[in-house]
């Protein structure tokens, strides 16, 4: 087997985290306070030596790094102090994919991934930046069928409508708020406290002149939760543009990103479920939204394991028939019966019970904070409310159905989300049925389904017959 | 094929563990507290009442609840009291058996399962030593 090295740009990646805090400094000396250069390497001549080392540190990472490959497998080596060897066999390999930065375009590099169903849950088996031939060259190892045997190829590529509309419903007001708080931090690192403090009050005036007659508290959340969902609809939509599904054969492809191209290359038969989910809003415009579960997909930051994103059920249902023909919808054989209605709405009746007790009872005891009491009091009960009209339709929509004998299909809700998944008996790696006494009285019980994945994943569905889930589970009791 | 109980020494070891907490728990507030006033009657009638309720009915139900079955093709773990649970794992889906032995394993002679599978496990503790040994040979023979 010929041994491979990463591409070069590897060196700088080794070194990244260290010399972007200490290369700007030392720069900036010379730049923005135009010292003469003799005056500059006497100041900083500490500082140039410890860059120099961390790039030496770079090189004998890059130099260490090398991959061999065959027909049947890929050997990676890392480590200078610790070496370690990776054997990762083709066939084992669930999903892969190439990323290309726009940075990496003019060097001809893209950072190549693949994952298998062992390993660590939250990190990729095979991570390196390779030169694009040598990339290719693997994810065609990978694919095991050559462009030349595709049978037919099928292919979704979804407006860019549908792309605004996942990205309005996954943004997230943590992801921006974390963005923002790591850019104000890191500029400070960077560019100095000058640059981070005008930085602060430009956002401080920005919101001065927005919010004017609210009372401070408030004023500082909607803030917050505004600007941090704007920054992570934009990512979301610079992440999904010009998303596209292909399918030949027994893999998908799945393309999508502007600014950071992605190319996933997945294997159908390694996909352990699929996930249709809805909020109270699309499930209102009649839309949803189908994700697949792999190992690989879908793990990076702040993103998501799509399929295909938020489209109008008919519409999604032909496509993902034709993109994923193995996995049927069942309709629902088991539903809760109506004398358990009252199991799925105490809860949050009882939660906006005990918050409208609070409010009455804050509102008594400080009457000089009225306002900020009452607005957190109101903050507080719309989630209540819209988990109350959640409960409701989850009534309606839990349930489990069964399809050719082997392919079961869950129906239930999670916070406020509403959602349906459809997985073959073999991915189901545990049932674990709960009953309490009170539960045990009606007959009824919740069912866990553990799911074949690289991480533990349970889904509960409450309230079922406990007769009609042994008899849909083929469970001899 | 019926429900076999875990070993009887479960309820000798549970009941002895917890009367070591509630004695320590027992003798802590009798000295520490206040005697005969009411939060030291309340406190001290509270744990009484609840060493008779625990050692003689609660750990006895947790005893006899705690079964499990092993079938053609799945095994089957039963246990609790106030809340049910019945677990079930596909023997084709097992990926690991592991058999634990701890200090008490010398001593008491029992043993604990852990079933693996991707994405869920099982464990069964407080079996008899050659139990586990031979419930790890059955699924182990099962699956290969």
């Amino acid at each position: 087997m010929k041994c491979k090295k990463p591409h070069y740009i590897n060196i700088l990646q080794n070194i990244e985290k260290y010399v972007l805090l200490l290369i700007f400094p030392t720069i900036r000396g010379l730049v923005l306070y135009k010292q003469d250069f003799y005056t500059w390497i006497k100041g900083t001549w500490f500082d140039i030596i410890i860059i120099l080392i961390i790039f030496y540190i770079g090189y004998i990472r890059w130099n260490k790094t090398k991959y061999y490959i065959n027909n049947q497998r890929i050997i990676i080596e890392k480590g200078v102090f610790v070496k370690s060897r990776k054997f990762i066999l083709f066939k084992d390999i669930c999903s892969s994919s190439i990323e290309i930065p726009f940075y990496f375009k003019p060097i001809n590099a893209v950072k190549v991934f693949a994952d298998t169903n062992a390993g660590k849950h939250k990190k990729k088996d095979i991570y390196l930046t390779l030169k694009k031939q040598d990339a290719i060259y693997i994810m065609s190892k990978i694919s095991k069928n050559s462009k030349k045997n595709i049978d037919v190829k099928r292919t979704y590529s979804p407006r860019f409508f549908y792309i605004a509309i996942i990205s309005f419903f996954s943004s997230n007001s943590i992801n921006g708020v974390i963005f923002i708080s790591t850019l104000i931090l890191q500029s400070q690192k960077i560019l100095g406290k000058d640059f981070k403090d005008k930085l602060l009050s430009q956002i401080t005036s920005i919101s001065e002149t927005v919010l004017l007659d609210l009372s401070y508290i408030p004023k500082i959340i909607i803030y917050i939760i505004a600007i941090g969902w704007a920054i992570s609809f934009i990512l979301n939509i610079i992440r999904y543009k010009g998303f596209c599904v292909n399918r030949y054969n027994k893999n998908i492809n799945i393309k999508s990103g502007s600014i950071v191209e992605r190319n996933y290359l997945i294997d159908t038969n390694k996909i352990n479920y699929i996930e249709i989910k809805q909020s109270i809003i699309t499930k209102f415009f009649g839309l949803i939204s189908i994700f697949i579960n792999i190992s690989g997909y879908g793990k990076d930051n702040n993103s998501s394991a799509i399929l295909i994103p938020s489209t109008i059920e008919d519409e999604a249902f032909r496509n993902l028939s034709i993109l994923l023909p193995e996995f049927d919808i069942a309709p629902k054989q088991i539903k809760p019966d109506k004398k358990t209605f009252k199991r799925f709405i105490i809860p949050p009746i009882s939660t906006i019970l005990c918050g409208v007790i609070g409010l009455i009872l804050l509102l008594y005891l400080f009457p000089n904070f009225k306002n900020s009491i009452f607005f957190i009091g109101i903050m507080f009960q719309i989630p209540c409310i819209w988990w109350l009209i959640v409960k409701i339709i989850s009534f309606f929509h839990t349930g489990i159905g069964k399809i050719n004998k082997e392919t079961y299909t869950f129906y239930r809700t999670f916070a406020f989300g509403i959602y349906t998944n459809s997985i073959n008996y073999k991915k189901i790696t545990k049932i674990t049925i709960k009953q309490s006494i009170f539960q045990k009285s009606e007959g009824i019980c919740n069912v866990c389904i553990s799911k074949y994945s690289e991480s533990k994943k349970i889904i509960t569905i409450p309230n079922l017959n406990t007769d009609e889930v042994y008899k849909i589970f083929n469970i001899i009791v | 094929m019926n429900y076999y109980l875990v070993s009887k020494k479960m309820l000798i070891i549970l009941q002895f563990f917890f009367l070591i907490i509630w004695f320590i728990t027992y003798i802590s507030c009798a000295f520490l507290l206040v005697p005969d006033t009411w939060l030291w009657y309340i406190i001290i009638w509270t744990l009484r009442i609840l060493l008779v309720f625990i050692t003689l009915i609660y750990l006895p139900l947790v005893y006899k609840n705690t079964k499990y079955k092993i079938t053609k093709d799945m095994i089957i773990y039963e246990r609790g009291v106030f809340i049910k649970k019945k677990s079930i794992i596909n023997i084709n889906n097992i990926k690991m058996i592991s058999l634990i032995s701890s200090p008490f394993t010398k001593i008491f002679k029992i043993s604990s399962i852990i079933v693996s599978a991707a994405g869920a496990s099982l464990i069964i503790n407080f079996l008899d030593k050659d139990t586990a040994e031979k419930i790890v040979e059955i699924l182990s023979i099962k699956k290969y």
